[in-house]
């Protein structure tokens, strides 16, 4: 760790396979990460290569039929994917809030949303009802909602999209939690919003001094947002380091691709370089590393065996054969 | 945050406004429906009508829906009573049959006073019943589904159990155990609030199936709350409206299958009268007495129509959607 602190989640070797018809599919094989208290971690990782899974997984939501084989999530101490339900709920919520991608479906529609908020409040601090009305018209215009007088009591329909995104941010900030979980809080949103919900959460995280893991597609937002990052490929983190250092020297050819297909500005006339083939589904992995199909640089042992992830730089892991000479052990 | 004090100001200081209760909210929306709230009068005006008619045909015996008057038989209705025939007791209230005389000259106003409350009140038990087993089992089949008791799921379980009910011809096994059980209005309430629910259940299951994949559900569990919560608070009020609908057809369907098996001498047994046994005895004078088939064959229809008109409307008022400020 970059800082030499506790951190306040540390996952170790998470797997997460999903038992189906057409048999087991590990769609999280092995992913460590940790997060250090009042920092934002980012996840990065193109659809489907299981990042979201990794975010359900920490806080045990997944349904079936996924599961959690093996791994330990430790949370303060407490091992997450073995505490028991009720303990776990306390947790949830209360100390680890979670947003979601789409707000325009993460909300109940046959409820008020400051009834909604009022609920969390009620459920993790038993607040009586005048008291969690006032909290809520409090936590409303803390995340922009303004009228919050006139707002708390429409329904979700009601509001747009970068509202209902705050009313969800508002409902998992309501406990003051420790950790936020944001799985691509604003992939469904238009920039303009995206640029705005992520300047809220950025004030909110100064304000409550909470960490973010921050789950994205989005390298812009990454590079903005983010302390750290984790990228992540086919189930698992194929490298990892601060924002800077990854941004500058990426080390992966996984990486690098992702950021040559960035746009850039000053770069007009070029044509943005695409990733050749498609992420591998779970069902079907290919073998030694999972990138070796779509790689520019790929070796004659890549698809032989798969490299382990290791440290190439001060502060910088990467699992790629290209480093394996390299590093020092 | 830590330094910032939960409550920011004494509570009374602040001009707080609550908001509506859902209830309210509710009211607000189906007002505005002028058929429905006209149901909703026939409704309450029946209710009124049914509790008046036990009383003052059980109780404190005004009207005696039993007096056989056989000289008096198949007045049509708004005829005077010939008084002299009769003895005090035996008089009609006024001396006026308001809705005629049956085969044996029974006062049929009498008789559909007493069976107001048989109706409505088997309608409203074995509806109660059915749909609250149709919500539980559903509910639990459709939330807990994949969770496997040895084998078997719990889904295929309740679901497969739902299927067996449903290939019962229902009416036969109605029969069939009213047969064995001693006649009472209270087993018929039940025996058909038992035989009723799979059509709730399998309307409950299929709504939280697809609400258990909603990003919603998700959400609440994501915010810690309990799964009984997540069921009863916000899982049901998204499923209740396709089962508010059936409930009110239920009512009705409720009220005729109690016609039925009183026809075939199965019901309330006679002398005492349901809309049910009126109609069914009224049947075979459909030429000579029209008013004895018609006056409880329009009640039923009535209260069947109300019924459904207020189910439509309450299922508008509960979307949030429908609603306009």
């Amino acid at each position: 760790m970059a800082t030499g602190k506790r951190p306040l989640l540390a996952v170790s070797d998470l797997r997460v396979s999903f038992f189906t018809d057409r048999g087991e599919a590990p769609a999280v094989r092995g992913v460590s990460l940790a997060i250090p208290p009042g920092q934002t971690v980012a996840l990065v990782g193109e659809s489907g290569c299981g990042k979201s899974t990794v975010a359900l997984a920490i806080l045990r939501l997944l349904s079936d039929p996924g599961r959690i084989v093996g791994g330990r999530v430790v949370f303060k101490g407490q091992d997450l994917v073995s505490l028991p339900e009720p303990a776990l709920r306390a947790i949830r919520g209360k100390e680890i809030g979670m947003i979601f991608q789409e707000p325009m479906t993460s909300l109940n529609p046959v409820f008020p949303i400051g009834e909604q908020i009022a609920e969390v409040l009620h459920v993790h601090l038993g607040l009586p009802k005048r008291e969690a009305r006032l909290e809520v018209l409090r936590l409303l215009e803390k995340v922009g909602i303004a009228p919050a007088a006139r707002r708390i009591d429409q329904y979700p329909h009601e509001l747009s999209g970068g509202m209902k995104q705050r009313v969800m941010i508002a409902m998992a900030l309501a406990c003051q939690p420790d950790l936020l979980i944001a799985d691509e809080p604003t992939t469904a949103l238009d920039v303009t919003v995206q640029a705005q919900i992520l300047e809220l959460l950025q004030e909110l995280q100064q304000e409550l001094h909470m960490a973010i893991l921050l789950i994205t597609h989005n390298l812009g937002i990454v590079a903005q947002f983010a302390q750290e990052v984790h990228v992540m490929y086919a189930g698992k983190i194929v490298e990892h380091a601060s924002v800077h250092p990854l941004f500058q020297h990426p080390l992966h050819p996984y990486t690098q691709a992702l950021l040559k297909a960035l746009p850039r500005p000053g770069h007009r006339a070029e044509r943005l370089a695409a990733i050749a083939g498609t992420v591998p589904t779970p069902f079907q992995y290919p073998p030694g590393c999972a990138f070796a199909p779509r790689c520019p640089e790929v070796l004659a042992h890549c698809s032989m065996q798969e490299p382990s992830c290791l440290e190439a730089a001060p502060c910088h892991a990467v699992a790629c054969w290209l480093y394996a000479g390299s590093v020092q052990r | 945050m830590a330094d910032l004090p939960r409550t920011v100001a004494p509570v009374d200081t602040v001009d707080l406004a609550m908001p509506e209760t859902p209830l309210q909210e509710v009211w607000r929306v189906f007002r505005k429906d002028r058929l429905a709230v006209a149901s909703l009068g026939v409704l309450l005006a029946l209710l009124v009508v049914a509790i008046a008619g036990k009383v003052l045909t059980d109780w404190i015996v005004l009207v005696n829906p039993e007096t056989v008057r056989l000289p008096e038989k198949f007045k049509p209705p708004m005829s005077y009573a010939a008084t002299e025939l009769l003895s005090v007791a035996d008089r009609p209230p006024f001396g006026l049959y308001l809705l005629g005389t049956d085969e044996l000259g029974r006062d049929v106003f009498a008789r559909m006073l007493q069976g107001s409350f048989v109706s409505l009140s088997i309608g409203f038990i074995a509806v109660g019943i059915s749909v609250l087993i149709g919500i539980v089992l559903g509910g639990l089949a459709g939330f807990y589904g994949e969770v496997k008791l040895g084998f078997i799921s719990v889904d295929t379980l309740i679901m497969r159990f739902t299927d067996v009910m449903l290939c019962f011809p229902t009416f036969f096994l109605i029969l069939t155990v009213v047969a064995l059980l001693p006649p009472s209005i209270y087993n018929i309430m039940i025996v058909i609030g038992l035989t009723s629910w799979m059509g709730t259940a399998r309307f409950v299951r299929a709504e939280f199936l697809a609400l258990r994949e909603q990003d919603f559900v998700v959400a609440a569990q994501a915010l810690g709350l309990p799964a009984w919560r997540i069921i009863f608070r916000h899982m049901v009020p998204n499923a209740i409206a396709p089962v508010l609908v059936s409930a009110t057809i239920g009512v009705a369907s409720a009220i005729l299958t109690e016609s039925a098996l009183s026809f075939l001498g199965f019901g309330v047994q006679p002398p005492y009268a349901t809309w049910g046994n009126i109609l069914a005895d009224g049947k075979n004078f459909i030429f000579d007495a029209p008013w004895l088939f018609f006056i409880p064959g329009c009640a039923i229809l009535t209260v069947v129509l109300a019924f459904n008109l207020v189910g439509e409307a309450l299922r508008e008022a509960l979307n949030p959607r429908l609603r306009r400020r």
